[in-house]
């Protein structure tokens, strides 16, 4: 009986035959059918009075919450204040420089992945390492024509983006040196490399980020002083770093000892090796996992939200004690839920689809090529 | 060094020039700066980390003597003058800091290990409906996946905090369970059993029976690798201890909370920061827990189910006989990676305010001390020894369950 459910023939389905599958995939699973059929009434009633709190009776334009539909959603609280959920507190008149900021990455993504684009690897790589140092110089300003706005005006999106793709984009380098030391040959090297990941990689982000703001100014040298964003994000980069180094060890164990043999056959150095032959081939087998550590890296800048720093989770939540709008926590927190969300699942598309990209690249080398050790 | 180093080269020679054993084997010219090479690359990477910790030591302590701050271990054993709203062992205003560090301990261990069971069950539950062959539950699971995992852990604990704990009945309105649990927007009332004046001979009791289950399966299993019948005294003393504890904790006098006034009285009360930092906890894993075990269940190979179909075995003995068994193997290593993951993850607590160690520890103690060098040694101290325990358990039990190849 159970082997219609668990053995799929790979048959042709006209109508009759598909009917036929359903009713003995029901035969064979009585639980499984009961289960959707009360999921499927569960949807039906749930999700109706979902779609009408959340469009039917929901208020978009009010300027308090006592304006508003007390039968659906509140929009209008996110309406109101999207500019600073945006941005946080930076100053109205050079918003517009944050508006750049915020949307370099979409617009240099698009205009990589435009089709027969000839420039995409530059735009890309040039991308990735300039933007955090671009962006940075950008909303701090105190050069020519750029009014200095201080670190702790940044707030929102704006900030979450700053976190996020600056911890990301700093930790690469530290990661590739650590993942070096690790597979390194001297042992000195190696025992350093593995004592700092495990160190990074076994603290809780909530203690790395309280030792950063408290231990960092410490450890500088009197008189001394950083932001605490500064701070933050150093902490949230060594910690990111040692997650990174792993994903990027396990690239280095994918790429066949023969690669570095033939190098050195060829007389590369140690460093024109790495940077040539091994590192090209190691990052590209596990860039679906680099892309995961930048999901987790996204989500967890929330985290700074415990040393004072005004992120998009933190803001929406600080606004939420708005005596004009009080009570509405569903609304806000259902918002910063679809911006994560949206930016996450995306990201997580994008490391599938290179999952399945290289298993086909796999698929077409020769044999004997690229064996994972 | 010298040792190695000799044994080493004498291995590489011997093969080309066995004959002359007794001659101390020469190195040609490159492997001897070869060697010279690595031993300065190491000493110019050790005297570089060692310049850097020298200086921040230096800064740290004129850092500490510029602001007057003091420094050692003693205040472990001063008065803390602050009470935990939650706590497994009593903590008083006169309590150490000791006391609330292990108190804070506790808490953080309490939380880690009632999340890493439950997400571990229900985590199962969703990787294994992920493969179900009925295709609904197969979406459902689906979707439960892709809209936790895509959340921040910390939106999560949010919406438990603020929306889905404030919007349940008051206390004079709470949930029942059939009339001895109670869940209300200030927490969750489970009856406790009072410890009377036999506690002690019943704990004993208890332990004993436990003892006993143990043994007892310990001996029918090892029977039973060696392929001979269970001897009999071992089904026996499982059953014994069975109905021992069972006929020693019915006789347990369970307190049930009762209202009274404004709150419930009697019982256990489990905080709202508690259940929601909980309920964050074990949603939140439970999604990649639920991805380990498909990733698991779909590495075993098809010719295993369909010769276990072939011998006749039901879809669910297929599961439990053949299916898990091996998936299991593959499945540790990411799975202690999420225990490590939720057990680091559990000092988010700091932020719903249940007092666990890196709230009152790293937050109240430091504050209140001033002794940021020490307090930080000793939680990165304890965090480091959770992961590294961990790692070592993992490790212990894939060697064990490792597949022997004959």
């Amino acid at each position: 009986m159970a082997t219609s459910s668990l053995v799929r023939s790979p048959v042709s389905q006209s109508p009759v035959t598909a009917a036929r599958r359903l009713l003995a995939v029901v035969v064979a699973n009585p639980f499984g059918t009961a289960v959707s059929l009360g999921l499927a009434y569960l949807a039906w009633t749930l999700g109706g009075r979902i779609v009408d709190w959340a469009f039917v009776e929901a208020t978009w334009v009010a300027s308090s919450r006592a304006e508003c539909s007390p039968d659906g959603a509140c929009w209008a609280f996110i309406v109101n204040r999207l500019p600073q959920f945006a941005f946080g507190f930076y100053p109205e008149a050079e918003r517009w420089r944050a508006w750049i900021v915020l949307l370099a990455p979409p617009l240099l993504l698009a205009l990589a992945m435009a089709p027969d684009f000839k420039g995409r690897r530059k735009v890309l790589i040039g991308g990735f390492c300039l933007y955090p140092v671009a962006a940075f110089v950008m909303l701090s300003g105190g050069v020519p024509g750029l009014q200095p706005v201080a670190s702790d005006k940044w707030g929102g999106l704006l900030l979450t983006m700053v976190v996020g793709i600056g911890a990301f984009v700093f930790s690469f380098p530290i990661a590739i040196l650590l993942a070096l030391g690790r597979t390194s040959q001297l042992p000195a090297v190696r025992l350093l490399a593995t004592g700092f990941i495990e160190f990074w990689r076994g603290m809780p982000l909530i203690a790395i980020l309280f030792m950063s703001v408290i231990m960092l100014p410490l450890f500088l040298p009197p008189g001394v002083e950083f932001p605490r964003l500064t701070l933050a994000m150093t902490g949230i980069t060594l910690y990111s770093a040692a997650y990174l180094a792993e994903v990027a060890r396990g690239g280095l164990q994918a790429v066949g000892r023969g690669q570095s043999e033939a190098a050195n056959a060829l007389g590369f150095g140690f460093w024109a090796t790495q940077g040539y032959i091994i590192m090209p081939q190691a990052l590209r087998a596990v860039l679906p996992g680099i892309v995961n550590s930048a999901i987790s890296l996204l989500k967890d800048t929330t985290y700074v939200m415990v040393v004072g720093l005004f992120d998009l989770l933190n803001i929406v939540t600080a606004a939420l004690s708005d005596p004009n709008w009080l009570g509405l926590a569903t609304e806000g927190y259902v918002f910063v839920g679809l911006v994560f969300w949206s930016l996450c699942f995306g990201l997580s598309q994008v490391s599938a689809r290179l999952e399945r990209d290289s298993e086909r690249a796999h698929s077409r080398a020769p044999s004997g090529e690229r064996k994972p050790q | 060094m010298a040792a190695s180093d000799q044994d080493m080269a004498s291995g590489l020679w011997s093969g080309a020039d066995g004959s002359d054993a007794d001659a101390r084997p020469q190195l040609g010219p490159r492997q001897r700066w070869a060697r010279r090479k690595a031993i300065l690359q190491q000493a110019a990477v050790l005297l570089l980390v060692a310049t850097l910790a020298v200086l921040l030591v230096r800064n740290t302590v004129a850092n500490l003597q510029a602001r007057g701050l003091a420094s050692g271990f003693d205040f472990l054993w001063q008065e803390a003058g602050f009470k935990m709203a939650f706590s497994l062992i009593a903590v008083e205003p006169t309590s150490t800091y000791g006391r609330v560090f292990l108190a804070g301990l506790l808490n953080s261990l309490l939380v880690a290990a009632i999340s890493i069971v439950a997400t571990t069950i229900l985590g199962f539950i969703i990787g294994l409906a992920r493969v179900s062959p009925s295709t609904p539950v197969r979406l459902v699971a689906r979707g439960y996946v892709e809209v936790v995992r895509n959340l921040p852990l910390l939106l999560h604990l949010l919406l438990w905090q603020t929306v889905i704990l404030r919007s349940l009945p008051t206390v004079r309105e709470a949930i029942g369970f059939g009339d001895v649990a109670f869940l209300s927007n200030r927490g969750l009332y489970l009856p406790a059993p009072v410890a009377g004046g036999a506690a002690a001979i019943l704990t004993a009791a208890v332990m004993a029976g436990l003892a006993a289950i143990v043994v007892g399966c310990v001996v029918r299993r090892r029977a039973r690798a060696r392929g001979e019948t269970p001897p009999r005294f071992g089904l026996a003393l499982v059953a014994g201890g069975l109905v021992g504890n069972a006929a020693a904790i019915s006789t347990l006098d369970w307190q049930i909370p009762m209202l009274a006034g404004f709150d419930y009285r009697g019982g256990l009360k489990l905080m709202p920061e508690f259940v929601s930092l909980v309920a964050a906890l074990i949603i939140y894993n439970a999604a990649f827990i639920a991805e380990i075990v498909r990733a698991g269940v779909q590495s075993v190979g098809r010719g295993q189910k369909e010769a276990a179909l072939a011998l006749g075995l039901s879809s669910k003995l297929i599961l439990r006989l053949v299916i898990v068994p091996q998936a299991l193997r593959v499945m540790i290593p990411p799975l202690a990676n999420q225990y490590t993951h939720l057990i680091k993850a559990s000092a988010l607590a700091t932020v719903v305010g249940f007092p666990d160690l890196v709230n009152v520890f790293l937050g109240t103690s430091l504050n209140q001390t001033g002794r940021a060098v020490e307090i930080v040694l000793i939680t990165a101290f304890v965090y480091l020894t959770l992961s590294a325990s961990v790692a070592l358990a993992t490790s212990a039990y894939a060697r064990r369950v490792k597949l022997v190849e004959r």
